[in-house]
């Protein structure tokens, strides 16, 4: 009974492995759902088989099986057992049918019963007064996000009397139809999937959906929060002929990847930093859509939901891997070496300017990964006497692996993921100036971080107590909706 | 009055108990200090999830009587801490609180005249009206409970920066500072209050930011308008019962200290108030609050019928543990079994659990005797692994170390690559911009992870190297003193000495000592520790249990006690197991070398018998405690990532039984009983009972009491369920998004999803040793003195003659408990 109930959790796995092998062997696939009503082109529904939606379903579908499995157990003898799958399919549904969506307005559709049922599922302990503020929270904030993309789908169909993404795609790519309809439709598009993507200032509820069973956290934190990400690069065929709101993108997911990252340093609960690691992520998921690496993004997107719902599902080792003696940063002081390698990742960040149009978005993308590599590098062992360094071995890996990811990355950009091209994003030198400055912006985050770890003036003292509190929208937001403590019921 | 160790008028005080409560120790003349050392009585130290042990959260109250500091708790924690008066009279309707003990107890108290149902009648028109008084903060009385919560979630935010050591990279503080000094500063840049709303919260705290913790607390309470020494106390205490948690954690730091461990506590309990104090002020002043109608709610007067369901509450616990009492005693053996002389004796901590799997094994194997004794086998060791954090300190946390275990640093540095390795990875994993480097090189090898962990039946097998460190097993074990230096000789040996002594194993030896230490085994479980052998401080038994197999098997060390008198034949050989209680496999070290071949075959085989008393074992646990039929099987649960009840730990715990292990053997007492061996007759001037009710009576009262606060008030003293906890700086748990910190027992260990899987019963403490004997230690030691006069266990002594058994009702005073009667 139990291996049955467990078969029926992984069964979408199995289909997913299916369609992606004849993806990969046959090539895309649509498959006509709603299509008697061909007059009315707005309503035709078909669910497109393409490499982009093969792999996510394949990752979406593994993610399924493992917290479904996870849950069946560790919800045992709870009474909401059933509460929590029958809301579980519910939104998984909503997944796939984003996933596949062919066109922007079943998008919206998926995103609104995905929001639905996430709001079930986070009201699991639905005694638990602050999972009602998380809610609440999330509600708005969705909202604020389905109407954009609402104003962006009438606009649209308004201009082009479209919604597919195939059609969109074909009519957008004339330069005669980037009508202010095409621009602040595109823009809207992209503003909706900021805020679906938990982007600063919009991230303040995901902290506090902690109130929530760990499987619950897990397919979220893995699968919803991607829904942002995951729309842009279904509509990248098209966005890439709007470098100027690329340039708004990778903007925003600067400030957030950057922003979230330097909260993560601040915060002292395990799930908080999850919390903040995935806004920071998706921060650099939408940098990755914004200058134009469609396809890292979504390399991005798959890892980060395999690592995240690992994470999530595993925080009870923690306490048995605490034993570990840590590396800690090193403080910065005369380091000739350390300042050189920051210097010259931030060059070739900038040089990316100068570099043909297909290396651009990987020199930009790769230069803020190297800073990552340069910032784990400065480590000592947490050992009192003790002179271990972090093995020279593991350093040359670490270096290698690095030179081999550049390498399958800009494989992937020019073959496998033939659904995007780059070439159209960076023909405009001003737009290239633009998005080469962000560079400057984790750069900036960067001298933050190693400011806080080591200095403690009063001005990092007001930095480090607003990135505690995440820039306090937390608490404005709860003000705002749900408190009302104008005066004391007994004064 | 509350001090009294007059133990002659127990009859008396609970007469006159309902006078007395919490505060009334509060004099007028009291100061201030005093008046805070009373209010932090409350809370108790709570260990970290490295080595959860239990803790009796009632400690510091063991000098007034159980259910008058309960009942007088009651309002200040807001949670009924005996249980309410309803659910005893269901038990009486179910019989398990049985009317003949009901009218015994009404009798000795004088209550009703002893007649049962005139008092059950009165009990049940009250238990409809049931009072169910608590004091809230002031911020809880002027607006509600959850704005309360939020603005409480604010002060522990505070506090998880001030305790995170681990998790955050950017400190809270660099300096380490007292709690008060640092929580001012934090408001100098903290906006959080402001953004909530309270707009003048800062500009509110300038009056009483210059003082020093002391004088803002004195300022507070009268800026406030409490005057009444006595309101003051509970005040402070209602402030303290929510965030009882991070209270523990200053007590913990204190504790430690007490103990002459490192690590200073910079902080104190009193900053905790003063800091909570001033919320409460700051939340009146920023927005112009009166605490007026507020002061008039700590009114202790009870009332009549207040007092009377609470006396009446009383009653029925005893009643219901003297029910009990009877059923255990029944199992008492008054007549010695005949036995033959084992082969084998296999010695197991007393650890409730040991009770079935002892049980089991002598059923099936033949030629094996048990006994029982405590987990850490007399050595209390510290254990220090090269590239680990910390050294664990295994022994019971009342004593301090006085061994040190060193695994041997063959190469000078013995970090190996692959810890150095996993530890980079983390660091990776965790610094900011490196995580994204982390994420994009290392996320795609998570789908491995998920799957490697969502089917780890394929992966892992349960054996004695995976269920416990591989060090204690592989590597070659040092042993120093506690400080680090070399062991001297003489010293050691008069611990074994004691330690064979206390351990009834002075003569007569068999071929094989086996030594059982235990562990629990389990996956992605924070409260693992908890599991594990509390007298070892939360870890696993078997570095204790090898080294002192190792000690006793030297030959140096045979010839001293020798010379002590004990003399061990050399046919004798020691070995160290380890219990596993998920599965209850019972596992032995490696025998292969020892130079007895026959010895070699006998142990094999005993391999093979033990293996079939475990399944039974298992099989009789796993519907033991809960009527649900378990959905993994037993080698499964140890490694599922998704578990959350691997085992019920000691739950059901209600009895200690100090005697031959002949008055217990051949009945069930279903896991519920701890049992100690001990022989009076061997008792040189009676120092192992001595050490018995000093030490592991006082262990297993801890026990015990922790499993009762978690039940009878699971909202304050266990840690909610196990499904919402979130890991704080690698040492605790929250529930949800922050808070308290979460101490005491998860949910999933207490409750099967229906019913609570443990009674909140006292302790009955069984000893077989002559009345005077243990009237004496009780006079000797203070701190039994408290815990047997003031009812917070019940001591039953055995009578070794007749096999009777006779409850104390007070000094030198023993009734005979009939067994016919039940």
């Amino acid at each position: 009974m139990i291996a049955f109930i467990y078969a029926l959790f992984w069964l979408p796995f199995v289909g997913s492995l299916f369609i992606l092998g004849s993806v990969f062997t046959d090539g895309a696939f649509n498959l006509p759902i709603v299509s008697g009503l061909s007059e009315l082109s707005l309503l035709s529904l078909s669910l497109t088989f393409d490499t982009l939606s093969a792999v996510m379903l394949t990752m979406i579908s593994l993610l399924v099986g493992v917290t479904a499995q996870f849950a069946f157990h560790y919800l045992d003898k709870q009474q909401r057992r059933s509460y929590f799958y029958l809301n579980f399919v519910g939104l998984v549904s909503g997944v796939f049918l984003m996933i596949t969506a062919s066109s922007l307005l079943y998008i919206l559709a998926s995103w609104l019963i995905q929001s639905y049922f996430l709001s079930k599922l986070l009201t699991y302990n639905k005694e638990r007064y602050q999972a009602q503020i998380a809610v609440k929270k999330k509600f708005w904030v969705s909202r604020v996000g389905d109407s954009c993309l609402l104003v962006s789908i009438i606009l649209l169909f308004a201009g082009f009397g479209t919604l597919s993404f195939n059609d969109l795609a074909g009519v957008l790519a004339e330069s005669s139809n980037q009508t202010i309809y095409a621009y602040f439709g595109v823009f809207f598009l992209c503003l909706g999937a900021l805020v679906k993507a938990v982007q600063f200032p919009f991230h303040f509820w995901l902290p506090e959906t902690m109130e929530t069973p760990a499987p619950v956290s897990a397919i979220m934190h893995a699968g919803i929060v991607n829904a942002g990400g995951f729309l842009l690069i279904r509509s990248s065929q098209f966005l890439q002929h709007f470098g100027s709101i690329l340039v708004f993108v990778a903007f925003m997911g600067a400030i957030s990847a950057v922003f979230g990252s330097l909260v993560m340093l601040t915060q002292n609960d395990i799930k908080k930093k999850l919390a903040y690691s995935t806004i920071s992520q998706m921060g650099m998921m939408m940098f990755a859509c914004g200058v134009g690496a469609f396809s890292i993004a979504l390399i991005h997107i798959i890892a980060h939901s395999l690592y995240k719902a690992h994470a999530f599902l595993s925080t009870g080792n923690l306490i048995a891997e605490s034993q570990l003696i840590p590396f800690k940063p090193k403080p910065w002081k005369d380091l000739h070496l350390y300042f050189v390698a920051t210097g010259g990742t931030i060059l070739v960040g900038l040089a990316a300017i100068f570099t043909p149009s297909y290396s651009f978005s990987l020199c930009l993308y790769g230069s803020v990964i190297g800073l990552g590599l340069i910032q784990c590098l400065r480590a000592s062992y947490d050992k009192p006497n003790s002179n271990h360094k972090i093995p020279g071995l593991v350093g040359l890996l670490f270096l290698g692996g690095f030179g081999f990811y550049i390498l399958i990355e800009s494989y992937l950009a020019s073959q496998a993921f033939s659904f995007v091209s780059v070439a159209d994003i960076a023909d405009n030198m001003a737009t290239r100036y633009l998005l080469a400055s962000t560079i400057l912006l984790f750069l900036a985050g960067f001298v933050l971080n190693q400011k806080l770890i080591q200095s403690r003036s009063g001005f990092f003292r007001r930095i480090y107590h607003t990135l505690l509190n995440g820039a306090y929208i937390g608490q404005i937001s709860s003000r705002i909706l749900v408190l009302n403590n104008k005066g004391g019921n007994h004064a | 009055m509350l001090r009294d160790s007059n133990v002659q008028d127990i009859s008396d005080k609970s007469q006159s108990w309902e006078y007395d409560d919490l505060a009334s120790s509060a004099s007028p003349e009291k100061s201030l200090e005093d008046l805070i050392a009373d209010a932090t009585k409350v809370v108790m130290p709570s260990w970290p999830l490295q080595n959860a042990v239990a803790v009796n959260p009632f400690w510091n109250f063991k000098n007034r009587s159980f259910s008058s500091s309960l009942t007088a708790l009651e309002p200040v924690m807001g949670s009924k801490l005996l249980l309410p008066l309803s659910a005893y009279l269901q038990k009486v309707e179910e019989r398990t609180i049985d009317h003949r003990d009901l009218s015994k107890v009404l009798k000795e108290r004088n209550i009703d005249g002893g007649n049962a149902d005139v008092f059950l009648e009165k009990a049940k028109a009250f238990s409809h009206s049931e009072n169910s008084k608590s004091y809230p903060t002031f911020v809880e009385f002027s607006y509600d409970k959850n704005l309360a919560d939020i603005v409480r979630d604010d002060l522990c935010k505070h506090l998880m920066a001030y305790f995170d050591e681990r998790q955050a990279l950017v400190p809270a503080s660099e300096k380490k500072q007292s709690y008060w000094d640092f929580w001012l500063e934090a408001q100098e840049y903290d906006r959080a209050m402001h953004h909530l709303g309270f707009a003048k919260f800062t500009e509110s705290l300038s009056e009483i930011r210059k003082l020093a913790y002391k004088e803002a607390i004195d300022h507070i309470l009268s800026h406030l308008g409490f005057s009444d020494p006595e309101h003051k106390v509970l005040y402070m205490q209602t402030l303290l019962s929510r965030v009882l948690g991070w209270g523990s954690q200053f007590a913990y730091q204190a504790w430690q200290k007490s103990l002459g461990y490192t690590g200073n506590p910079y902080g104190k309990i009193d900053e905790l108030i003063a800091v909570f104090l001033a919320y409460e002020y700051c939340v009146m002043k920023s927005q112009g609050l009166s605490s007026l109608s507020y002061i008039e709610l700590f009114d202790t007067d009870m009332g009549f019928q207040g007092l009377w369901v609470n006396k009446a509450r009383s009653v029925l616990q005893e009643s219901w543990e003297r029910s009990i009492q009877k059923s255990t005693i029944k199992k008492l053996n008054k007549e010695r079994p005949r036995s033959e002389k084992p082969w084998c004796s296999m010695v197991f901590c007393i650890d409730v659990r040991s009770e079935m799997v002892r049980r089991s094994i002598e059923n099936h194997v033949s030629g094996v005797m048990t006994k029982g004794f405590a987990g850490f086998f007399g050595l209390p060791t510290d254990f220090k692994v090269p590239h680990k954090r910390e050294a664990s300190h295994r022994l019971p946390v009342l004593l301090p170390a006085a061994y040190q275990a060193k695994v041997e640093d063959k190469h000078g540095q013995a970090e190996s690559r692959i810890t150095l390795t996993r530890s980079f990875i983390k660091h990776v994993r965790k610094m900011p911009y490196s995580s994204f480097f982390y994420v994009e090189v290392f996320g795609l090898l998570s789908a491995w992870q998920l799957i490697r962990d969502s089917f780890t039946k394929f992966f892992q097998k349960l054996s004695l190297r995976n269920s416990m460190d591989h060090e204690i097993i592989d590597e070659d074990i040092e042993i120093k003193s506690a400080k680090g230096e070399d062991l001297d000789k003489s010293d050691l040996i008069n611990r074994c000495t004691a330690v064979l002594k206390h351990m009834g194993l002075t003569k007569d030896f068999p071929e094989m000592v086996l030594l059982v230490g235990h562990t629990s085994k389990a996956t992605n479980n924070a409260f693992q520790s908890s599991l594990t052998c509390g007298a070892c401080g939360g870890h696993g038994g078997e570095l204790n249990a090898r080294v002192l197999a190792h000690i006793l098997n030297d030959k140096k060390t045979r010839e001293g006690l020798a010379a002590n008198g004990i003399r061990i034949p050399s046919s004798t050989q020691f070995l160290a197991a380890v219990h596993e209680t998920v599965s209850d496999r019972i596992m032995l070290f490696p025998y292969e070398h020892l130079p007895n071949q026959k010895l070699v075959n006998k142990l094999r085989s005993l391999e093979q018998d033990l293996l079939v008393a475990s399944k039974e074992t298992a099989k009789e646990r796993d519907t033991a405690r809960s009527q649900f039929q378990r959905l993994t099987k037993e080698g499964v649960r140890p490694f599922n990532w998704s578990e959350v009840r691997t085992e019920w730990g000691l739950a059901g715990n209600h009895s200690f039984i100090v005697a031959p292990r002949w008055r217990t053997e051949g009945h069930n007492h279903s896991s519920r009983a701890f049992l100690h061996d001990y022989n009076w007759q061997q008792d040189h001037e009676f120092a192992t009972l001595e050490l018995i009710m000093t030490a592991p009576m006082v262990v297993t009262n801890w026990i015990n009491m922790q499993y009762y606060a978690s039940v009878v008030a699971p909202e304050k003293y266990s840690s909610g369920s196990k499904t919402l906890h979130n890991i704080f700086g690698e040492t605790g748990v929250l529930q949800g998004n922050g808070g308290d910190l979460q101490v005491g027992l998860p949910m999933e260990s207490i409750h099967d999803g229906k019913q609570f899987v443990h009674e909140p019963l006292r302790l009955s403490v069984y000893i077989e040793a002559p009345q005077k004997a243990i009237e004496d230690i009780i006079t000797k030691h203070e701190t039994v003195r408290d815990l047997v006069d003031n009812k917070w266990l019940h001591i039953i002594r055995i009578d070794s003659e007749s096999g009777d058994s006779f409850l104390r009702q007070g000094k030198a005073k023993y009734e005979r408990v009939d067994r016919m009667d039940h």
